[in-house]
């Protein structure tokens, strides 16, 4: 499964935040189902602390102001092995014909849930804002799930070090092979950002459609043309800072921070909020390679066997969420790429994401967990 | 009638057990369906059972590197336990002194701080950054060895989180026996390392083998040391088991692991089972 960093969350500012997105949407919403919609909304969501904040600073207060009598109740863990009981909760519901617990779930569970099919699809007569979001994202979710937040792996560099970052994955392993030990990235079992470093190497010897294959299916026959792209990552192993593979996304970033390496692969929002808070110098810049490492959205799903009214009221709930000002609001918080295309957000924060490519669609999880296992076999 | 511990025993520990040895055989239905629903990679059997699993597990490289490098990381670990352990215990029973026993209150220290701060101190102090390494560069040696992310530091980190245990076991063995016998060899003409190997030894076996087999049991199917300070591969088998359950999404040969730790733990645990049996029975002697 892909291992997503979730940093420490920022609380400052919070208050502010709640000011400036309740306001706009105060008297909008309610009323325009026929329908008597419930009065709570039980959601899950499981991520670091900056995903609670973003729960229980942002979305859940300006949500039940806007929406006088309306109560979201929030079921929110730290522990990712949580994903597993409440996906098995939900599938195991739809075996018994039973309804589940949650209206909204939130985080991996979605995607994973989509793939088994044990979500409602989605479409713009409930939810109107979908239209502002990019529809290859609703590709690898088979349109049962809605991208609310984002992130994508990038190249971090010391400027100070390196005058012309690599543009290109070639340039890159070039770069590594001539700057031995001042390049790493984590074991990609571990986290995410050596995950989309892996996928970008092997998937440059891939064909276009069996990298398709990969994103949205799983074909195991397939996976064989992985290998060539295993092989440089093995020549390169010896330049590896220390020959050893940080075991998260935050020990890359610990030694970006510490100037032990040069370079190395970041999720954007990790580097944004390292960068922001000084736990990296501002001498570190982030950069997009060609081809694109990947990237993708945190989704939000709304399970299948739960009472029409409560899909309704959780549709409601997600087409708040795509507004521009919560859509901004979030991006505040998670230092993240926002759910909906960049166009869509205030202008003040459209200029944040001025040079991120777009990202290559990630792996299925399944797909990625046999690319873990023959990089620990092949590689590590 | 089935005495109510044995059949809480048996429902909680045995019937779990039972269903995952059958899974690693390939019954992937009943109490396995649902884990089997979501595996990759999975052997599955109409028949009476299949070995396909375990070949699929030993015929992977990182596998064997990994089993051999838990071997050999518990072989080291616990021979170096039991020299401290013995050493300490021995130094604070012999001397009797206020820096012997200050000596084996400090080793038992490790007790009392969680494994995962341990963990994450130990790398602090020996990797790349860290402690060591700074001071050996102010001493003019920029190209100290960096231990973190080794097998070596795992070793070190396994025997700092086992001495505690080693020492108490010793310590309290060595209590119950009487200097005089320790004198009254050294009287006849032993020396030091003879009376301790002849005559302490032989009587203080029992915690001696209580501490072996505990130790390699517990240090072959740990987890978070090697999984902090330990190297990406090959590693021990606790964190191979857990990133084939989680990251590769294949709990059958996860499990295929789990049972070749149980079986190593049996063979470590025979030694003990020899010496609580002798002990028992020269116990039941001496009370006739």
């Amino acid at each position: 499964m892909r291992t997503r960093w979730y940093g420490r969350g920022i609380l400052v500012g919070a208050a502010g935040l709640m000011a400036y997105g309740f306001a706009p949407s105060a008297a909008a919403a309610p009323a325009r189902h026929a329908t008597k919609l419930p009065k709570t909304l039980t959601v899950y969501s499981q991520g670091d602390v900056n995903v609670q904040t973003e729960w229980q600073k942002v979305l859940v207060p300006l949500f039940e102001r806007s929406h006088p009598g309306t109560k979201v109740k929030l079921v929110f863990t730290t522990d990712s092995s949580e994903n597993t009981d409440v996906y098995d909760e939900i599938a195991a519901a739809a075996k018994a014909g039973k309804s589940t617990q949650f209206d909204v779930v939130d985080g991996s569970v979605p995607a994973e849930a989509a793939t088994a099919n044990l979500l409602v699809k989605v479409n713009t007569k409930e939810i109107p804002n979908l239209k502002k979001i990019q529809p290859s994202e609703f590709k690898p979710v088979y349109n049962e799930a809605v991208p609310l937040r984002g992130s994508q792996v990038l190249l971090a560099y010391n400027s100070t070090a390196v005058k012309n970052p690599p543009k290109t994955l070639s340039a890159l392993i070039s770069w590594i092979k001539a700057n031995p030990g001042k390049f790493a990235y984590c074991n990609p079992s571990d986290g995410g950002s050596g995950e989309g470093f892996v996928q970008d190497v092997v998937s440059a010897y891939t064909s276009k459609a069996n990298n398709d294959k990969f994103a949205l299916g799983y074909a195991p026959n397939l996976e064989s043309a992985w290998n060539k792209g295993f092989s440089v990552l093995k020549s390169i192993g010896p330049d590896i800072f220390q020959h050893q593979y940080p075991n998260s996304n935050t020990g890359v970033v610990t030694l970006l921070a510490s100037g032990a390496i040069d370079m190395g692969t970041v999720w954007s929002d990790q580097g944004t909020a390292a960068l922001k808070d000084g736990q990296l110098p501002s001498t570190i810049k982030l950069t997009g390679i060609t081809p694109a490492m990947p990237g993708g959205p945190d989704y939000l799903g709304v399970p299948k066997n739960i009472p029409k009214a409560y899909q309704q009221l959780a549709f409601e709930f997600i087409n708040w969420t795509l507004k521009a000002n919560i859509q901004a609001d979030i991006v505040k918080v998670m230092h993240g790429t926002p759910g909906v295309e960049f166009k869509y957000l205030p202008k003040s924060y459209q200029k944040l994401f001025a040079g991120y490519p777009a990202p290559a669609l990630p792996y299925s999880a399944k797909s990625s967990s046999d690319m873990e296992s023959d990089w620990t076999n092949q590689v590590g | 009638m089935v005495a109510p511990p044995v059949a809480i025993i048996g429902f909680f520990v045995g019937v779990p057990i039972v269903i995952s040895v059958i899974y690693t055989l390939g019954h992937v239905g009943g109490p396995n369906s649902a884990v089997a629903a979501v595996a990759q990679h999975q052997v599955a059997t109409h028949g009476l059972l299949t070995w396909a699993a375990y070949q699929q597990v030993f015929a992977q490289h990182n596998f064997r590197a990994s089993l051999v490098a838990s071997v050999w990381v518990t072989v080291v670990s616990v021979v170096i336990v039991l020299i401290l352990s013995w050493a300490i215990a021995l130094y604070a029973w012999q001397t009797n002194s206020r820096l012997g026993r200050a000596l084996s209150a400090l080793a038992i220290v490790p007790m009392f701080i969680p494994v995962v701060i341990a963990s994450y101190s130990i790398l602090q102090f020996w990797s790349y950054g860290g402690f060591v390494k700074t001071i050996a560069y102010a001493l003019g040696m920029p190209n100290f060895p960096t231990l973190g992310f080794s097998l070596q530091l795992v070793v070190l980190g396994e025997v700092w989180v086992s001495v505690p245990f080693g020492v108490l076991m010793i310590a309290s063995g060595l209590g119950g026996i009487s200097p005089s016998v320790f004198e009254a060899a050294r009287d006849a003409g032993a020396g030091v390392v003879r009376a301790t190997l002849s005559v302490l030894v032989p009587m203080n076996l029992l915690p001696t083998v209580i501490v072996t087999c505990f130790t390699g049991i517990s240090i072959l199917g740990s987890f978070t040391v090697p999984y902090l300070v330990g190297p990406t591969a090959p590693n021990l088998l606790g964190p191979e088991a857990t990133e084939t359950f989680s990251s590769f999404n294949e709990p059958q040969q996860a499990e295929v692991m789990a049972i070749v730790l149980f079986g190593l733990s049996v063979i470590v645990a025979v030694p003990y089972i020899w010496a609580t049996y002798r002990s028992n029975r020269n116990a039941g002697v001496q009370a006739t």
